[in-house]
C-alpha cells in the first residue's frame, strides 16, 4: 500500500528536513512509553512474585505471643484437623545504640526463609541477616555481629517471607528497617542466647488453602477464644491485620491512576505536537499538494503519505519504549520498593495488561487524532492549496489590529498564524507545570507537616502502661486512649484531664460529655458543628458516636478530645482507668514491667521520613520528566514556528533586519508565549492541585494539610524559562547563519 | 558616482557543469538618474540585480556603493547596506504571507529614519481599499504594487526593480512607472530597473543592454521622456 506510492521515496528527505523535531518527539514518546511499561512491569512482577510467596513460603494465617509458653490443655484444643500450630518463639536483641534485632530460629515448615546471598547457618556461630537492615548498617557476608556476649558471623543475607515490611509491632504505624531488623540462628545458637525477652509466639495455619476472608476470620476468632479462655495472651495477630506482612503488598501500584493519567495526557500532546508538524509541511507543500491532487491523487493516497513519517516515528518509539521500559526503567521501579520492602526476588513476566495500556492503547490515541486531523486538513478545495490558503474560513480577513505599534502587530500576526502550536503549548506547559509543582511540593509538604507534628506534640514522653500504675512524680499527667475504626482509617478517641496542662486549649475548650475533634478529621468528613461521627471497635460489634462540639489543630493524627471522666464512662471502665502519662520528662519510678510503650517525638516523624524514602526517586523523576517535556515542546514547537516563516525570515534579512531584530520578531514572541502559558498555568495549576490533593486526602488513611512551598512555583517556572532559553539562544544561531544567497535557490 | 560596478564575474555550478552567468560587466550609474537593464531571459539581470543588492557575492570584481567598497564585506555590513540604502523589487514579491498588506509596506518603512508617509502611499498604489488583506488574498499585479510599497517606502537611496510591472496590465503598468518617476524626482533616489519591456527605456537616463552574461551596450538616452508619455 506505502511501497506502491512513489511519492514515498522523498519520506528519507523530509525524515532529514524534519530530522530535529521527530528525534526530540521520538525521545519524549521512548521516555514516556518507557517509564510508564517499567512502572506496570514492576508493579505487576512485584505483584505477583509477592502474591505467590504466600504459598511458597507458606505464610501464617495468623500468630498470637503469650506471656509464658503455651499451656497443655491449650495445645490440646488447638490440636485438630482444621489448622496446625508452630512456633516462632523469638527474641529482641539491642545489638548497639538503637539497633535492634529481632531473631529467630532458622525455620523451615512456616513463614519460610528466602535465601538471597550466602548460606544458611549450619554452624552456631552463624548468623543470616535480613537484607535492608544489613545494608543499612554495614553488614555483608563475613561481618561480625554481637549478640550479647556471643560473636557470630554473618553466613548470608535473606528475606523473611512474613517481614516484607520491617513492623516493630504490629500496633506501630510505621516501620524502619535501620534501627530494626530479623536475622536468623539455628536451634542451638538460639537455645544459647542471653535475653531479657523471650516472646513465646504462635503461628497457626489453616490446612484450607481456599478459605473466604470470612471463614477465616471465624476461625480466628474461635481461636482467640480458646487461647483467651486457657493462657495470658500479650498479642493477636490474623494475616489480614498483620502489617509486616500486608503493608508492602498495598503499596504496589498505589499511585498507578495517577501515572497513567499523566501518561496518557502526556500521549494527547504528543499526537498534537503530529498534528501541528504535519500540518506546517503540508502548508509549505501547500502548492505541490494543490498541484498532485490535481494531477489525480486522491486523498486517501497523500493521507497515508503525511501520515507514515509520524506513524513510524511511533511504533519506533513504542518498540524501544517496551525495550527500556522492561529493562532499565523496570529495574528503576523495583529498586524504588526494594529499598522500602524486604522482597523476595521475582522473574519479571511478560504482562500483556502492561502491553495494552502502554503500548496499544497510546498508539490508537496517537492514530485516532493524526487521522481525525489529516483528512479534514487535505479535503479543503484544490484552489487553496494552490493559492497557500490553508484557513478553514471562506473568506478571511485578517483581524485588524487598530494603531498597535508595528511590531506588536506583527507578533501578533505571527501568534494567529499560529494558534494551534501555541495551545498545545499551553496545554503541554499546564502539564508539565502540574507535575513538576506536585514533584516539588511534596517534599516541603512533608516536611512541613513533620514540623507542624512536632511543634503541636502533646509531650516529650508519652507512657502507655501495661496496667494503670501511680506515680510519684507530680508533672506528669494522666490520660486514657482508645483506637477505633472509621472504614479504613484509625482514630484515637483520647481522655484528657479537665485542667490538662499539657493540652490547655483543648482542656478549657471542652465541656463534659463534650468532644473537640482534631482538625484532619474534620476537614477529611467536610464536618461542621453538631456532626455525629459513628467510630467502631476492631473485632466487636461495638459502635460509639462522637458529636463535633469543637475542632482544634492537632496535625499529629485523627484524634478526638474528651474528658478523662466521660472517657471513662463512653468505653465502660471504672473511675480509676487510665492508660498512661503525659510527661516532658523520663518518669523514673516506673517499673519497665508496667511500661507497654514510650512514644518520643522519633516516633511521630518517622512515618514520614520513611514516606518521602519510598517517595522521593518519584518525586525526583516527576520532576526530571517535566523539564524534559518543557524542552522537547518549546524545541519543537518553536522550530515549528520558524520553519513556517522560513521565506519571510530569509526575506526580512535581505530586507536588512538585523539578526537580533528578526530573533525579537520571532523567537521573542515564542517566548512570550511561554511566559504567558505558565502565567495561566500557575493559577490554574494551584486551583487543579488543591482539588486533586483533597481528593486524594479523602482516600488516604491520614491526613496533610495542604502546603505549597513558596519556592515551587518559582522554581517550575524557572526551569520552563530555562528550557526557552537554551532553545532561543539554539534557534537564533540558526537564524544567524540563514544565508540570503541560499533563500534565492530555494525560491521558484 | 553612486554606483561603480568593475570587471564582475559570475558562475554557477551544477554538478560537473558550470553556467557562467556574468561575464566582466562593468558601469557606473549616477546618483539620482533611473538606469534601465535590459536582455533577454537568462541573460543574467537578476543575478546582476542581487549582486549590487548585497545578495549575492561575485567570483570577481568589486562594485562601489558611494566610492565604498560593498562586495567582500561581511554579512553584517552587508545587511546595514541594504537596510539604509536599499529598496528591493523582487520578481517574485516576496511578500511576508502572514501580514496584511499595509503591514508588509510597513515591514520597509519600520528600517528607515525617514520613511514616507503609508498610508499616502497605499493611495498612490491604488491599494488603499485593499489594506487589510493577506498576500494569498490579492492578485499578482496587487502583490507586485505591495512589494514595490515596501520597497519605496524606505525612500531608499537606491531602488533595485526586478520587472516591476512584469505582472501588470498596461495601465496599472503605467501608473506604476509614473509612481516610480515621481520618487525619483520628489527625493532624488536613483533607480536600476530591470525589465523585458523596451518601451520602459524611453524614460530611463541611461539605458544597459545585457546579453549572456556581457554587457552589449550602456547609453545615456538623449530624449528622454515622461513616463506618462511612455506608450506600447
Ligand atoms: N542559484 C542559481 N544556481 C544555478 N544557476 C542559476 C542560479 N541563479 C541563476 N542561475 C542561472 O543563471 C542564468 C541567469 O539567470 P538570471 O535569473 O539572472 O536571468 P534573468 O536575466 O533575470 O532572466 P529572466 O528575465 O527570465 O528573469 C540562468 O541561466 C539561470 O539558470
Ligand atoms: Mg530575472
Amino acid at each position: 500500500m506505502f511501497v506502491k506510492n512513489p511519492l514515498n521515496k522523498r519520506i528519507p528527505r523530509m525524515l532529514a528536513g524534519n530530522a530535529g523535531k521527530f528525534l526530540a518527539v521520538l525521545l519524549f514518546l521512548v521516555l514516556s512509553i518507557s517509564l510508564a511499561s517499567g512502572f506496570l512491569v514492576a508493579e505487576y512482577s512485584l505483584r505477583s512474585g509477592y502474591d505467590s510467596t504466600f504459598e511458597e513460603y507458606n505464610i501464617e494465617d495468623g500468630h498470637f505471643e503469650l506471656l509464658k509458653e503455651m499451656s497443655d490443655p491449650l495445645a490440646e484444643v488447638l490440636k485438630n484437623e482444621k489448622l496446625s500450630i508452630f512456633t516462632l518463639f523469638n527474641k529482641d536483641l539491642e545489638i548497639k545504640e538503637n539497633r535492634i534485632l529481632r531473631i529467630y530460629p532458622v525455620r523451615e515448615e512456616i513463614n519460610r526463609i528466602a535465601l538471597l546471598e550466602g548460606v544458611m547457618p549450619e554452624t552456631d556461630e552463624e548468623i543470616v541477616l535480613e537484607r535492608l537492615f544489613a545494608g543499612n548498617n554495614g553488614y555483608e557476608i563475613g561481618s561480625k555481629v554481637k549478640l550479647g556476649a556471643k560473636a557470630f558471623w554473618v553466613s548470608g543475607i535473606v528475606a523473611f517471607s512474613d517481614y516484607s515490611s520491617l513492623f516493630k509491632n504490629n500496633a506501630d504505624g510505621l516501620f524502619d528497617n535501620t534501627h530494626f531488623g530479623i536475622a536468623g540462628v539455628n536451634q542451638e545458637a538460639f537455645d544459647e542466647l542471653e535475653y531479657n525477652d523471650l516472646h513465646y509466639t504462635y503461628a497457626w495455619k489453616n490446612h484450607d488453602p481456599d478459605l473466604s476472608p470470612e471463614e477465616k476470620n471465624d476461625y480466628a476468632d474461635e481461636i482467640l477464644d480458646l487461647v483467651k479462655e486457657h493462657d495470658l495472651i500479650k498479642d493477636f495477630v490474623r494475616r489480614s491485620d498483620n502489617q509486616a506482612i500486608h503493608f508492602a503488598g498495598e503499596d504496589f501500584g498505589k499511585d498507578r491512576v495517577f501515572m497513567m493519567v499523566f501518561f496518557y495526557i502526556t500521549i494527547v500532546i504528543i499526537a498534537f505536537l503530529y498534528v501541528v508538524v504535519m500540518r506546517s509541511t503540508i502548508e509549505l507543500e501547500a502548492k505541490s499538494v494543490g498541484s498532485l491532487r490535481a494531477l489525480g491523487y486522491t486523498n486517501g493516497e497523500l493521507i497515508r503519505h503525511y501520515s507514515l513519517l509520524p506513524l513510524l516515528v511511533t511504533l519506533m518509539g513504542a518498540l524501544i519504549g517496551n525495550v527500556l521500559g522492561y529493562t532499565l526503567m523496570k529495574d528503576a521501579f523495583i529498586y524504588i520498593y526494594t529499598k522500602s520492602y524486604s522482597l523476595i526476588p521475582a522473574p519479571v513476566l511478560w504482562n500483556a495488561e502492561a502491553f495494552v495500556l502502554t503500548t496499544l492503547v497510546p498508539v490508537l490515541i496517537i492514530l485516532l487524532i493524526i487521522y481525525g486531523f489529516l483528512p479534514a486538513l487535505l479535503s479543503l478545495p484544490i484552489q487553496k492549496f494552490l493559492r497557500n490558503d490553508l484557513s478553514r474560513r471562506k473568506q478571511k480577513h485578517a483581524i485588524s489590529l487598530g494603531k498597535l505599534s508595528f511590531i506588536a502587530r506583527f507578533r501578533l500576526r505571527i501568534i494567529f498564524q499560529n494558534t494551534s502550536a501555541y495551545l498545545v503549548l499551553l496545554i503541554g506547559i499546564l502539564l508539565g507545570s502540574l507535575l513538576m509543582s506536585t514533584g516539588l511540593m511534596l517534599p516541603p509538604l512533608l516536611e512541613n507537616h513533620q514540623q507542624e507534628v512536632l511543634n503541636n506534640q502533646i509531650c516529650a514522653y508519652q507512657y502507655i502502661l501495661r496496667m494503670p500504675v501511680e506515680t510519684t512524680d507530680e508533672q506528669a499527667e494522666k490520660f486514657a486512649v482508645q483506637s477505633l475504626e472509621l472504614g479504613e482509617i484509625t482514630v484515637q478517641v483520647l481522655g484528657i484531664e479537665e485542667d490538662s496542662q499539657f493540652l490547655p486549649e483543648v482542656s478549657q475548650g471542652l465541656q463534659t460529655r463534650e468532644a473537640i475533634f482534631s482538625n484532619g478529621l474534620t476537614s477529611k468528613y467536610g464536618m461542621e458543628e453538631g456532626d455525629q461521627l459513628e467510630l467502631s471497635k476492631k473485632y466487636t460489634d461495638e459502635t460509639y458516636s462522637f458529636e463535633l462540639g469543637d475542632t482544634v489543630y492537632y496535625p499529629a493524627g485523627f484524634t478526638i478530645f474528651v474528658y478523662l471522666d466521660d472517657f471513662q464512662t463512653i468505653f465502660n471502665c471504672d473511675e480509676t482507668y487510665f492508660t498512661g502519662y503525659f510527661s516532658n520528662h523520663k518518669l523514673n519510678d516506673l517499673d519497665e514491667i508496667f511500661i507497654a510503650s514510650i512514644r518520643t517525638e522519633r516516633d511521630l516523624t518517622l512515618a514520614l521520613d520513611q514516606l518521602m524514602d519510598s517517595m522521593g526517586q518519584v518525586f525526583k523523576v516527576m520532576a526530571v520528566f517535566s523539564v524534559i517535556l518543557f524542552f522537547v515542546l518549546i524545541y519543537v514547537l518553536s522550530k515549528q514556528v520558524v520553519e513556517r516563516n522560513q521565506q519571510s525570515i530569509a526575506m526580512l534579512k535581505i530586507l536588512g533586519y538585523e539578526n537580533n531584530e528578526i530573533n525579537n520578531l520571532y523567537h521573542v514572541t515564542t517566548g512570550l508565549m511561554v511566559v504567558f502559558s505558565f502565567l495561566i498555568s500557575i493559577p490554574v495549576c494551584r486551583l487543579l492541585l488543591r482539588i486533586i490533593f483533597k481528593q486524594i486526602m479523602t482516600k488516604y488513611i491520614g491526613w496533610f494539610d495542604f502546603y505549597v512551598a513558596p519556592w515551587v512555583y518559582p522554581v517550575t517556572i524557572v526551569s520552563g524559562l530555562v528550557s526557552y532559553l537554551i532553545i532561543y539562544v539554539m534557534q537564533s544561531r540558526k537564524t544567524k547563519g540563514l544565508s540570503t544567497a541560499e533563500f534565492f535557490k530555494e525560491m521558484e | 558616482m553612486l554606483l561603480k560596478v568593475k570587471n564582475i564575474y559570475k558562475s554557477f555550478h551544477i554538478g560537473t557543469h558550470t553556467v557562467d552567468v556574468l561575464k566582466n560587466v562593468s558601469f557606473q550609474v549616477e546618483r539620482g538618474k533611473i538606469c534601465t537593464l535590459l536582455g533577454p531571459s537568462g541573460s543574467g539581470k537578476s543575478t546582476l540585480l542581487n549582486i549590487i543588492g548585497g545578495i549575492e557575492i561575485p567570483d570577481k570584481g568589486s562594485f562601489y556603493f558611494n566610492e565604498t567598497e560593498i562586495n567582500g564585506q561581511n554579512e553584517k555590513t552587508l545587511g546595514h547596506y541594504r537596510r539604509k540604502q536599499l529598496g528591493y523589487v523582487f520578481q517574485s514579491y516576496n511578500l511576508i504571507p502572514n501580514l496584511t498588506l499595509k503591514e508588509n509596506i510597513e515591514s520597509g518603512a519600520y528600517l528607515s529614519d525617514e520613511p514616507l508617509d503609508v498610508n499616502d502611499l497605499l493611495h498612490t498604489l491604488g491599494l488603499w481599499d485593499r489594506q487589510d488583506q493577506l498576500p494569498s488574498q490579492l492578485s499578482g499585479g496587487e502583490q507586485q504594487r505591495t512589494a514595490i510599497g515596501r520597497a519605496v517606502i524606505k525612500n531608499p537611496d537606491l531602488l533595485l526593480c526586478d520587472e516591476p510591472t512584469g505582472a501588470l496590465d498596461y495601465k496599472t503598468s503605467r501608473e506604476i512607472l509614473a509612481m516610480l518617476e515621481k520618487v525619483n524626482q520628489k527625493y532624488g533616489c536613483t533607480m536600476m530597473i530591470v525589465t523585458h519591456n523596451e518601451a520602459i527605456q524611453g524614460m530611463a537616463d541611461q539605458i544597459i543592454r545585457l546579453h549572456d552574461g556581457a554587457i552589449r551596450s550602456n547609453e545615456n538616452n538623449r530624449n528622454k521622456q515622461k513616463a506618462a508619455a511612455i506608450t506600447w
